[in-house]
């Protein structure tokens, strides 16, 4: 590594944020201010008896006496989508994998902050964004968002979030807070001006939420205003703090704010009550269009959590903690705002227990959606527990359920497709971070907190259990594992981002120093932040 | 031997009435309130619910003529409760055979006792007898449950309740959601009682196709008929509920009634509560978990 990151620099040594005004700014902004690291496990999960559903399809139950049943499961009645590819491609397997680089000491990468351009792995972080040749060991520090100093509005925002403890005395004091302080997700998209595809990244940042570009992963330069605001002197940004949702559509690089949560989990998020928003660029650095009218002009609030393009359709998942998430799609229009239209609500009737998507892909002309409630499985006034769950959207807008919980629902009844109950069985699966479709193969990385609730509820120290899976599918149903239980090490607790390269598969691979230390019979007070290693899967 | 189908929830949550739909299915045979979990034997069960007099013990009596005579006269109820008297010390599983055998071993038993949620262990209990039955959750928004209850106690003269509703409905429902965390996936399934009254027939399809039950238009047709069960009425003078009362007083559905069914919001001030105050947390988590806005 060239350089210690800025960010993490500022959070760790506690320079005016931290000492001076007594503010939480500096000692926070690295270790709390992305969603991901908030949550501690609040109670114990149901039973850890690892379920299998039992799909309507297969029971025998009862006989009909003298007719025979004439309708199917529901959940066969929608569309499947057609697999493309002729030959049936096989997943990666777990001699496939080996472990790529290592980033630097407490380096968290969010959701989609993991990707590959011009050759070299570039990762986003707390503020910063590291760049590593896939085949030397050193990480760039390529682009850091210096600390600013707090004026009222950005403290005032900070401690709504649980940043800073006293915003006016943070601001008197002349606190300090890194100027953005997550990086990610990416997208490649190749805009009007750009020569060739560049990676475009959202930031989140108290002064408001940016679209950033790089042609090579070395160089990144904001292309929109804070907040998306109309232009500079526009200083009313609201709560739009966060760009946590990408995707390049045909045409159009999309993007939205995203739900910023406060530290405490039970708290909503800042945004929860404002009215849903995305904007689109056909050329980021020229400006940005709001294409959907606020809350698509049907009231709807809160956060984009992720978007996505399938079957010529750009698809946007908005948080709802009480409700369910809600899953809006449109197709892209060259003038004025597109015609969105609902798809799924109540989060595909999985309520309070489906709050938020965490991932979208397609995959075989069908969009693949996963949901979850948090890291822990509990949410906002302790919603839960919950693992996650896979949904299936086809073009004509059916859905099915592929992993997850049985339910009735006004489409029908819906059986997981797969056989496999919430978070593919284990209900310690808390979320799927990362979906990708690599050579003809849909991937899904999960979150485990098996080790965590074992950290903090088991008297006894026994071996710990858990971990990430890695599991494939090459037809969107049946599910293989790929790696299991951390690879070996139930410390690995979260595959956070996959991309997918010529040169194989990449994940961005979370493990807790907190867990690493407890199986190594040492405090884990003591332990430092998360240690993240991008593995590599290729043949 | 059919798997039977045991809708949980607690009282006044429409059980009366979707357990009657369920039970005129042509493949399955719906029982009155039998409350056979709340105990380890026959005798168990009978000593603890015969202090709710005609309200735990006239399912029993009226399913036992039935099944045993043909019959639901005062004498065949006499009968039925001198057969029961003589055998204290048979277990569910037990009676449950006698019943299955007095129905047809190819029709699914529908059973509906809200004391099966009165406590985990009923619904352990009802599980170790049938490994493989299937647990319909059936819910209830907690005002209108709530209300419901209240009324039900005013115009049987039995007071103001000793405890708020908004307990029970928390209690009965976390008793479920403790029991079904332990069942495999798929054995359990949860429906919004609002949702399936006001939409009988998409919903009744569903819960068919859940149980591989037949469901062609004939069979939910049978359904949308609770009135034709021979329970569906006031029975004789020493069993004469065995079922919601109401219900039993005007078991034929008004569709247009039902299809009015709303669901009031979860927040703001609650009746019966002396200071009108709101839900608790953990009912409105609960409530939301469900569905409920």
């Amino acid at each position: 590594m060239t350089r210690a990151p800025a960010g993490g620099k500022t959070a760790k040594t506690g320079t005016k944020a931290g000492t001076k005004a007594g503010a939480k700014a500096g000692t926070k902004a690295g270790a709390k201010a992305t969603p991901r690291t908030a949550a501690k496990p609040a109670a114990k999960p149901p039973a850890a008896t690892k379920t299998t559903a039992k799909p309507a399809a297969t029971k025998t139950t009862a006989k009909p006496a003298a007719t025979k049943p004439t309708a199917k499961p529901a959940a066969r009645k929608t569309t499947k989508p057609a697999a493309k590819k002729t030959t049936k491609p096989a997943p990666l397997t777990a001699a496939n994998l080996h472990t790529l680089a290592l980033a630097p000491p407490e380096t968290t990468p969010g959701p989609g902050a993991l990707a590959m351009i011009g050759g070299r792995l570039v990762l986003g972080a707390e503020g910063y964004v590291l760049s590593a040749d896939p085949g030397a060991a050193d990480w760039d520090l390529v682009h850091d968002s210096p600390a600013r100093p707090l004026d009222n509005a950005a403290a005032r925002r900070g401690y709504r979030l649980g940043l800073i403890e006293d915003a006016p005395a943070a601001v008197a004091m002349g606190a300090t807070f890194p100027g953005a302080h997550a990086i990610g997700p990416f997208a490649l998209y190749k805009g009007r001006s750009d020569k060739a595809a560049c990676l475009y990244a959202g930031s989140t940042s108290l002064w408001g939420g940016r679209v950033l570009r790089s042609d090579d992963g070395r160089h990144f330069e904001p292309v929109s205003l804070p907040g998306f605001a109309a232009d500079q002197d526009d200083t009313d940004i609201g709560d739009d703090l966060a760009i946590g949702a990408l995707t390049a559509a045909p045409g159009w690089l999309v993007a939205a704010p995203s739900p910023l949560h406060h530290t405490e989990p039970s708290r909503p998020a800042l945004n929860a009550e404002a009215k849903t928003r995305i904007f689109a660029a056909k050329n980021p650095a020229g400006g940005w269009t709001e294409i959907a009218k606020p809350g698509f002009g049907a009231g709807v609030t809160g956060g984009v959590t992720a978007l996505a393009t399938a079957h010529g359709h750009v698809y946007a998942a908005v948080e709802n903690t009480h409700r369910g998430f809600a899953l809006w799609r449109a197709r892209p229009k060259t003038r004025g705002t597109w015609d969105w239209t609902p798809v799924l609500e109540r989060g595909g009737h999985g309520y309070s227990h489906a709050p938020r998507v965490t991932a979208m892909a397609e995959f075989g002309d069908a969009l693949y959606l996963a949901s979850g409630i948090s890291e822990s499985g509990f949410g906002r006034d302790r919603a839960g527990p919950a693992a996650a769950e896979i949904m299936r959207v086809a073009a004509d807008g059916s859905w099915n359920l592929i992993v997850g919980q049985p339910r009735f629902t006004p489409q029908g009844l819906k059986v997981p497709l797969s056989g496999r109950a919430q978070g593919f069985g284990d209900p310690y699966d808390c979320l799927v971070p990362a979906l990708a479709v690599h050579d003809g193969i849909l991937y899904a990385g999960t979150r485990n907190a098996e080790a965590e609730y074992q950290q903090r509820f088991d008297e006894t120290p026994t071996p710990l259990r858990g971990g990430a899976t890695l599991w494939a599918s090459a037809d969107g149903e049946t599910w293989t594992p790929v790696m299991t239980g951390g690879g070996g090490s139930p410390a690995l607790t979260g595959l956070a981002a996959l991309w997918s390269a010529e040169t194989g598969l990449y994940m961005a691979a979370v493990s807790s120093t907190a867990l690493i230390a407890l199986s190594a019979g040492l405090d884990p007070a003591e332990a430092g932040g998360d240690i993240t290693e991008i593995r590599h899967g290729h043949r | 031997m059919a798997e039977p189908l045991f809708i949980v929830a607690p009282p006044r949550s429409y059980t009366s009435v979707v357990g009657g739909m369920l039970g005129q299915h042509p493949q399955a045979y719906g029982l009155p309130e039998v409350n056979l979990s709340h105990g380890e034997t026959l005798g168990d069960m009978w000593d603890s619910v015969i202090v709710a007099a005609n309200f735990g013990t006239a399912g029993i009596l009226r399913l036992l003529a039935e099944i045993n005579e043909g019959s639901q006269s005062e004498q065949a109820v006499m009968r039925a409760r001198h057969w029961i008297l003589q055998r204290p010390h048979w277990r569910a599983k037990q009676v449950f055979a006698h019943i299955q055998a007095g129905v047809g071993d190819d029709r699914v038993m529908v059973e509906k006792s809200p004391r099966n949620t009165f406590n985990a262990d009923n619904l352990r209990r009802l599980a170790r007898v049938f490994p493989r039955a299937n647990f319909l959750h059936l819910t209830r928004h907690p005002r209108t449950q709530g209300k419901s209850v209240l009324d039900l106690m005013k115009s049987y003269g039995e007071g103001k309740p000793t405890t708020d509703p908004e307990k029970n409905w928390h209690r009965s429902q976390t008793n479920i959601l403790e029991f079904a965390a332990e069942l495999p996936a798929g054995q359990y399934m949860q429906i919004k009682g609002e949702a399936l009254l006001t939409q009988p027939r998409f919903y009744l399809e569903q819960i068919c196709e859940w149980l591989g039950l037949d469901s062609g238009p004939d069979s939910i047709a049978a359904m949308l008929h609770p009135e034709t069960s021979p329970f569906a009425n006031i029975g004789p003078p020493s069993a004469p509920f065995g079922n919601d009362p109401n219900f039993l007083l005007n078991p034929v559905l008004d569709f247009d009634r039902l299809a009015r069914i709303k669901e009031p919001p979860l927040t703001g001030r609650v009746d019966w509560k002396p200071d009108h105050g709101e839900f608790s947390k953990a009912t409105l988590r609960m409530a939301r978990a469900f569905g409920y806005a």
